[in-house]
Parts: C-alpha cells; structure tokens; sequence
C-alpha cells in the first residue's frame, strides 16, 4: 500500500518539519503557564488572528509574511498586553477555572470577529515561493514554506532563549515565574511583568500564525483543531518546561507524519492523544515537567 | 456592580421572554409569500453558497418586478447555517415555527439537505432539493423531496471513465486512487460512484482514503499515493478540498495522467485562484454556461452579477422555476397540493427537462468539463459526450515542470 | 407541577421547544456541577460523554429499531461505564494536570467517532429515523421526558448534598489532602462524583439525538458545550443545588433571544463577552450573591 523507504524519510522529514513549527505555536502557551499559572485556551485563536493579520497585509500591499512580521508580531504583543492587564491581572488569584473561562470567552470573541472581518471562506498566503519544492533529493521533496517555517521557528526560539537569559526584563520574568513574591521583594514590577510576558507569548502567536497562513488554508473555526494538538504536547513536555515543549512538538509532528504514512492520515490525531493518554499514565508530570 | 450585571442578565432573560411572546403570535395579515430557506454563507461550502444565494435573489427580483405570485410579493429568507448540517436543522425548524414561511427552499450538500429534509418532511413541507445528490437522501420513503439534479451523486465521473473508454488499451491508465472528504456527498460520489466504476472496468485501485471535513493539509495522502504511483487520481469533496489537492500535487510534484474532482473544478474560482494550475482538471457537471438550456440563463446571471455562474446557481435557479410553475398552475402555495403537483409533472428548467421517480430521482443527464485554455482564456469547456462537447479532452495531463 | 401542566396549555411547538432545550442544559450544567462545583475537579472534556450518549441511542435506534425513550437510560449507562474506565486514571491528577487531560477527552472521542465510520457513520453522521406520531405529539413527549430526567437529577443532587457524601464532596474540593489524613476515601467518592455527572450527561445525549433526528461528530463533540455547562453553573452558582437550573434557564433564554435580534458572527462574540463579564464580575453565582445579601433565605437557596 505504497510504505516505501522513499516514503518513510519524506514523512520523517515531513514530520520533522511540522515539529518545529508546533514548538513554535505552543512555545507561547508554556511560557503563560509557566510564569503566570495561566492555561490559555485562546492562544489558538491568537494565532489564526495572526494568520489573519498576515493575510490581510499580504492581499492588501503584497509584502511577503516573512517580512510582515515586523508589523503582526508588535501588534499581537499589544493585543497580549493588553489582555494580561485587563482580563488576567484581575483575576490572578482566582481558580484555575476562572481564567480557563476568560480565555475562552476571549477566545470566542476573536473568533467572532474575524468571521465577521474575513468569513469564513478559507484564506491562504500564497507568495511566489509557495507551492513549490525548495529541494528535491532524489524523489524527497522539502516543500519551500515548511522549512521555511521550520527555520523561522528555531530563529525565533534561539531569540527568545537568549531574551530571557541574557537581558534584564527576560531575568525578571524568570524570576517572577520561580517565586512572585520573592520577585517582588526584590523590586521586579510583577503586574507589568506579567503583562509583557503575555504580550511577548501571543507576539509568538503571531508568528505561528503567519506560517500557518503558508502552509494550511486558515479559517475561524480551525482553532479547534490545534488546541486539542498544542495541549497534548504541553501535557508530553511538562508544563512550563520549554526544553520539553520543544522535544514534545517533535515528537508528536513526527508521530503524526509517521502515522499518516504507515497507516491513515484520519488516526493521526489519535496519536496525538495516545501520547496524552501514556504519559498521564506513566508521568503526568511530562517529560521534562517539574 | 454587581446589581448591574443581574439586571442586564435579567433583562436580557425578560428580552427572551418577550420573544417568545411575539414568537407565538400569528403572523401579520401580509399578503406576501414567504419563502424560508438557510444557506452556507460562511464555512467549507460558501463558495457554493453565494450561487445559490445570487440565483435566489435573481428569482425574487424578476417575479416581483412582474407582479409577484398570485398577486402577491414574494420574499425570501435566507439564514446563514455556516455549513453545518445542525445549524441549519435548527434553523429550518425556526423558519417553519417562528417566521412561519409558507414554502422552504433547498440548503447545500447532501450533508445538510439530509439532515433538514427530515425537518420537512415532519411538518409536511415540500421540499424542493436543489443542494445534494446522494441517493440516501431519498432512499427513506419520504414523500415530499425531489431532487433538481440531473444525476446523482454516483453518476458523476461516469463521464469522465466513458471518455478513458474509448482510448487504446496501451495508452489507458492501468491505476486508480481515490480520496474524499468524510462526509455524505464526496463518499458517495468517490466510493460508492467512481471507484465501483472504476472496478467495473478492471482498473486497479492502489489507493483509498478519507479525510475529515476542515482538513488543511493533505501532502501525507498526496505523498503516498505519489509513492504508490497511480495513474489517474480521482477525489475531492467540494471547493477548498479540490483547491487543496491540486496546490499539493504540485507543491510534492506528484504527475498523474489526470486529476478529476467533483464540485470545485465547476466554479469558476477554481481557476481564478489556481491560475494556470487549474488546467487538465476534469469535473462533472449538471450544467453548462454554453449549452442550450444553460446559456440565456448564464447571460443573465453575467449580467446582474458581473460573474459566470457554477451549476449551483442554475439548480438553485430551476428549483424556484418549478416552484413558480406549481404554484401558478394550483393556484395555491398549500405545501400538499404543490407536492402532488410536482410529483406527477415534467418540467423545463434551465438544466434541462426534469420529471421524477417515486423516490424523487430524476433520470440523469450530465456532462464533463475540462479546464482549458479556449480563445486565449482559461476556462471549463464541455470535453463529453461528444454529442454536447466544444472541445476534445486533453490526456494525459502534462507535467508540472512542462508547463 | 406547574411545568408538568404546561403542554396541556395547547401552546406553540416552538414554545415548547425552547423549555424542554432549557431542561436539557439545566441537566447537563447540574451534571457538570457535581463533579466541578461539588467536587472541584472542573472536566472540560464533560461533553464527551454527552456525546457518548447520544451516539448510543442514535446507533441502537438505526440498527435495532429500538426506542430512544426506553434506551435512553441504556445511554447514560454507557457513558457511565466509559466515564467510570477514563475517571479512574484521569482523578489522579491535580488542577492543571486534570485540565488538561480532560479537554483532551472530546477530542479523543470525536476522532475516535469520526474513524470508526462503519459505526458511526463517521463525519457522515447518522440520521435517526423519525418518530411516528404527529409533531405537537412528539414535542409534548419529549418535554416530558427531558422534565423526568432533569427532575430525578435534581433529586439526586439533593440527596447527594444532604448525606455525607456531599460532605465529603465539599472537603475533596476545600482541601483534599487534609480531607484524605482525616480518612475520607477520596478516590470513592470522586469516582463516584465522576460517574453520577457522566450517567446524567450520557442520559441527556440519549434523548438529544433523537430529538434532533441527526448528529455527527462535531456538534455533539464541541468543548464550546462544555464550557456552556460551566458557564451555566457558575452563573447560578456552582455547588448548589439550584445554581444550575436558574444558569441553564437564564442563559437559554439569552441565546434565543440573541439569536433572534442579532443573526450573524456577533452571536458568538456576545456569548464569548458574557462569559467574560459572568465570570469577571459573578464569580459566585447568582444563587452566592442572593444567598449573602438575604441571609434568611439560605435554606431555601440552595
């Protein structure tokens, strides 16, 4: 039924290539978690926002989704800020239940509202560069907008690692995300950490977004189907752990890829969840979790 | 603060309460015809929803601006069930209930006519069905759906395998694959249709496979059958599948001899977002904007909406034709009287002459289209039977490279 | 009483329709309630077993020709067993952890529904075949099976936090380690808690299917139901008896109301706003705030 060698390494690569751009989409998820106890249930909907965005600037002045970036990554920060100091900040020592609710909420109303500025027609970004192979070796295809992505996920995770290890603000987040208290004895601005650590984490949604834009035909309702995917690889990686969200993202795009190939693209979520299922059987902590 | 919020929720309850009020009180004495119908607007189906809505609304405007039916204005209501069977089951029961519309019009894709053909036949509403073509549609003994279609879901590719008949034995394809989207159409045009034709034949099947609604990414299934390397890839579902599956073939540089897909090769968007990538794709069509029946009602569509229209606005279209027909010819929009007409008449539409079984099925008479390059402009053209082609059909397809 | 006698008003089919949706959610939101409100352990992936539900009866009824109504129980039961199997595992794990391996279960489920298609029908779904008698008959008789549902749950609810289990429910959910040294059996009674609000979800699916005469995967799989439920629980007031029903009717109310008056996109943005502003503003339920401001009325308001 076609499982061939060939086969195999193009869904590897395949799978490898997705990989990094679902580290990508939920590396902003963990970074709430882990500094604000926060489970955005709407960094979905953030990131179709960005495809969006990405779309629109694309269509309208035709500058290609890398280089928009420079414009849909500030303003998703602001949206993130935003969003930190009015809808979490109040309510940061609540429940749990509590902020999952506003996120959702929030998350119903960006889907609301893109249906109504862009429908719910499928939309993709299509540069010249699209649909078409970057290399081929031998009958192995890596499609130009996959490794794009997939280096466009390392770069911005490389720069993100260093932000928070190198400059004051990235050790001030860190610091809050060990001890609030302790942070805020020691003169860290907690609230306006917290809301730049937000900013920060949908920026990365913005970003996703764009790729997502590229690679697969966006619309409103789609959210749904990668906040089931982001979840389990949060639940794989351990919460809060960045290192284990990255192994985790890897994992599940090559689990998935594989699946695809060997047995049915339709049981690949399935592994998605399998994966959930055996770690939260075996150590629900996750991977690298704490 | 607090107080204010409970009297907003209240209120809005006590606004609720009210509706149900107004809900249930009898319509105004308006003489106009109400004719109730909900359409994919938004979702996977709204390229096909717009046709039906254009050809709806082109109807009301030329029946009113002759006096209306029976003396009276006719107006249509059109919901938006974002192409989701539910929605528009829900939405169905609320025109019925609430807006009290005399007479329903037909939803898109056989998934939701499925599902709210069983709204009207509860409430004994004929049901005119202008939106799907699987036979399980009307394989429930339900008296009051007729399907205004020339052909059913499984006769589509027919066509297109009549076509590979007549080649050579050498120069026809020795293998098929076929994939569809998960839901009631596309598995009964691809599974149950194409691929049984493709058996009957003798034609090797290497491939099978479905995919669920809203899949965004088809290269896993492209690349395998790429590897299992089939001559003719036959799939699809609707228009942003047929979209995707052509974009992929490329994107993984996969040649087959021929790509044939339902639905979204007979819009003309196809070709406006592939561009030349569109070519060669083949699709089967109840209606063609060249045809006898088909052209004045191509010509006039161009001319109110600026744009071709797909045979989803003409079945639309021939749908409200036999509901104005009936409707004159009783002299009454009693939902019954206009279903035992319809039952026993013939009617011309602009998709050809329709008469019915007593499932509701018309006999079939359909053609292929290719997409080609004619007078200089990329376009569909009728390739078969011959009888109706203005072009001889390209196969096999070139090569991505050498085009 | 009043409710009971209310079909025999000779009402319109719409009326009834929209009371007998306001006993279906009231059902599902007290379902979700003892297990989150009660028990605190808050399962996003509560819709699942609705889905389960409704997907019995639909199946049992194409394939065996078997009356929902009395197969509806048969359904609870189903998800019950199912829930009983996902509970014991997924109970083990605390706040976030819970969180997310339940949002995950719709998921799981809806995937699972859409792969064995020759069940389920896959993404085709499955239309149930229509009952045999005339609409108003229909409607009558599925108001009153969805009243008989929603007032045994109630019933059970009541007991339920009259007996000590509600008590030991209430310290699960306070402080569950100190309620496990002082020798509750946690893990019995949040199983317990677990496989009640799954029987009343599955129930409720049952009759949902037949009611509708079609489902498939999406719709009755959607953590948007979920997190209605919740809404609805908290809105009214989570952990108490009544909370959930005054949430469900309120809120059912509302989302006809707005369905009626603003028929676009703006209908889901007014439902993500009000969730924001119920739970930013109400996070004790209305039933909390009338119980603080009238303390007299609290054994009534329960």
């Amino acid at each position: 039924m076609g499982i061939t060698v060939e086969s195999m390494l193009q869904a590897v690569i395949s799978g490898f290539l997705l990989g990094g751009l679902y580290a990508l989409m939920v590396f902003g998820l963990q970074i709430m978690y882990g500094v604000m106890k926060v489970i955005n249930v709407a960094h979905t909907a953030y990131i179709i926002l960005g495809g969006y965005l990405t779309y629109w600037i694309f269509e309208l002045y035709g500058i290609d989704p890398f280089v928009s970036l420079a414009v849909t990554m500030p303003i998703l920060f602001a949206l993130g800020y935003i969003t930190q100091m009015f809808a979490l900040n109040p309510i940061v020592r609540a429940p749990m239940i509590t902020s999952l609710l506003v996120m959702f909420g929030i998350g119903s109303i960006i889907e609301g509202v893109s249906t109504y500025l862009w429908t719910a027609d499928y939309r993709s970004v299509a540069p010249r560069y699209a649909g078409t192979p970057l290399l081929t070796i031998g009958g192995l295809t890596f499609p130009t907008t996959r490794v794009a992505g997939f280096l466009g996920s390392i770069l911005i995770l490389a720069a993100l690692h260093l932000f928070l290890v190198k400059t004051k603000l990235g050790k001030a987040i860190r610091a809050a995300s060990q001890d609030i208290d302790a942070a805020q004895v020691m003169g860290v601005n907690v609230t306006r950490v917290y809301a730049f650590t937000c900013g920060i984490a949908i920026a990365t949604a913005a970003s996703a977004g764009a790729i997502v834009s590229m690679i697969f035909a966006i619309y409103p309702a789609m959210r749904g189907i990668f906040t089931g995917k982001l979840f389990c690889i949060c639940a794989l990686g351990g919460m809060g752990s960045i290192r284990g969200a990255f192994a985790a993202a890897m994992i599940l795009g090559l689990a998935e890829s594989l699946t695809g190939a060997i047995v049915t693209l339709q049981w690949s979520p399935i592994v998605a969840y399998l994966l959930l299922i055996i770690t939260l059987l075996v150590k629900p902590s996750g991977l690298f979790g704490r | 603060m607090q107080a204010i919020i409970i009297v907003l929720v209240i209120a809005v309850a006590g606004l609720g309460i009210g509706t149900y009020y107004f809900a249930t009180l009898p319509p105004p004495v308006v003489k106009e015809i109400r004719i109730g119908a909900s359409l994919c607007l938004t979702g996977a189906y709204a390229e096909s929803g717009l046709m039906y809505r254009q050809a709806y609304d082109m109807w009301v405007e030329d029946v009113n601006a002759k006096g209306g039916l029976l003396g009276r204005p006719v107006r249509i209501i059109v919901y938006d069930d974002k192409s989701d069977p539910t929605t528009s089951v829900s939405l169905y029961e609320k025109l019925i209930t609430v807006d009290k519309v005399d007479l329903i019009l037909s939803p898109y894709s056989s998934a939701i006519v499925f599902a709210t053909s069983s709204v009207a036949e509860k409430y004994g509403y004929l049901f005119l069905n202008s939106g799907g073509t699987s036979l399980d549609i009307h394989t429930r003994g339900y008296k009051n759906i007729f399907m205004v279609f020339p052909g059913i879901a499984q006769v589509y590719s027919v066509g297109f395998f009549e076509f590979l008949d007549t080649l050579p034995s050498d120069k026809k394809p020795k293998t098929m694959a076929f994939i569809c989207e998960d839901t009631l159409f596309p598995v009964q045009c691809i599974m149950d249709g194409a691929k049984v034709e493709a058996e009957k034949r003798g034609y090797k099947v290497v491939f099978t496979e479905r995919y669920v609604k809203g899949t965004t990414d088809l290269s896993p299934l492209i690349a395998k059958i790429k590897a299992s390397a089939a001559d003719v890839l036959v799939g699809g579902g609707y228009f942003p599948d047929s979209v995707l599956i052509v974009k992929t073939c490329k994107e993984l540089d996969y040649n087959p001899k021929a790509i044939w897909c339902p639905v979204g090769p007979s819009m003309p968007d196809f070709g406006g977002t592939l561009k030349k990538d569109a070519m060669y794709v083949w699709c089967g069509v109840h209606f063609h904007k060249a045809s006898a029946y088909g052209k004045p009602f191509a010509d006039k569509f161009n001319a109110r909406w600026g744009r071709e229209p797909s045979y989803h606005a003409a079945v639309g279209y021939a749908a409200c034709e036999i509901l104005e027909r009936a409707i004159k010819e009783t002299g009454t929009t009693d939902n019954k009287k206009l279903r035992d007409f319809v039952a026993k008449g013939e009617f011309k539409t602009v998709v050809g002459p329709l008469k019915w079984d007593e499932r509701g099925v018309p006999a079939p008479a359909m053609v292929t289209i290719q997409w080609q390059m004619a007078n200089g402009k990329l376009t569909d053209v009728v390739v078969w039977p011959e009888a109706a082609a203005t072009h001889k059909p390209i196969y096999p397809m070139p090569t991505w490279k050498e085009r | 009483m009043a409710l009971a006698l209310l079909p025999l008003l000779r009402l319109e089919a719409y009326f009834l329709h929209v009371i007998l949706i306001i006993f279906m959610w009231a059902t599902l939101a007290s379902s979700i309630n003892i297990i989150a409100g009660f028990a605190g352990y808050v399962n996003f992936g509560h819709v699942a077993f609705f889905g389960i539900g409704a997907y019995t009866t639909a199946i049992l009824m194409r394939d065996f020709r078997l009356s929902p109504f009395l197969m509806t129980p048969v359904a609870g039961l189903m998800a019950a067993v199912i829930g009983a199997l996902v509970g014991y595992p997924a109970l083990r794990l605390r706040g976030a952890y819970f969180v997310i391996a339940t949002i995950g279960l719709a998921y799981i489920f809806e995937t699972i529904t859409f792969n064995l298609h020759w069940l389920t029908g896959g993404g085709v779904g499955i239309s149930v075949p229509l009952p045999p008698y005339p609409m108003l008959v229909v409607k009558t008789l599925f108001y009153y099976a969805m009243l008989i549902l929603m007032l045994v749950e109630i019933l059970t609810i009541y007991w339920i936090a009259n007996t000590k289990i509600g008590l030991f429910l209430h310290s699960i959910r306070e402080d569950e380690d100190a309620a496990e040294a002082s020798g509750v059996n946690t893990t019995k009674y949040k199983m317990l808690a677990f496989i009640v609000s799954t029987f009343f979800a599955g129930t409720a699916g049952g009759l949902y299917s037949y009611y509708m005469s079609y489902i498939d995967p999406p719709t009755v799989f959607t953590l948007a139901m979920t997190v209605t439920m919740l809404l609805m629980m908290v809105l009214g007031g989570k952990g108490t008896i009544l909370g959930p029903i005054i949430g469900a009717s309120i809120l059912t109310l509302a989302s006809e109301a707005i369905t009626h008056f603003v028929v676009s996109e703006l209908n889901i943005v007014l439902y993500g706003a009000l969730l924001i502003v119920v739970i930013l503003f109400l996070p004790q339920g209305i039933l909390g705030i009338l119980r603080q401001r009238f303390p007299r009325l609290r054994r009534i308001l329960r």
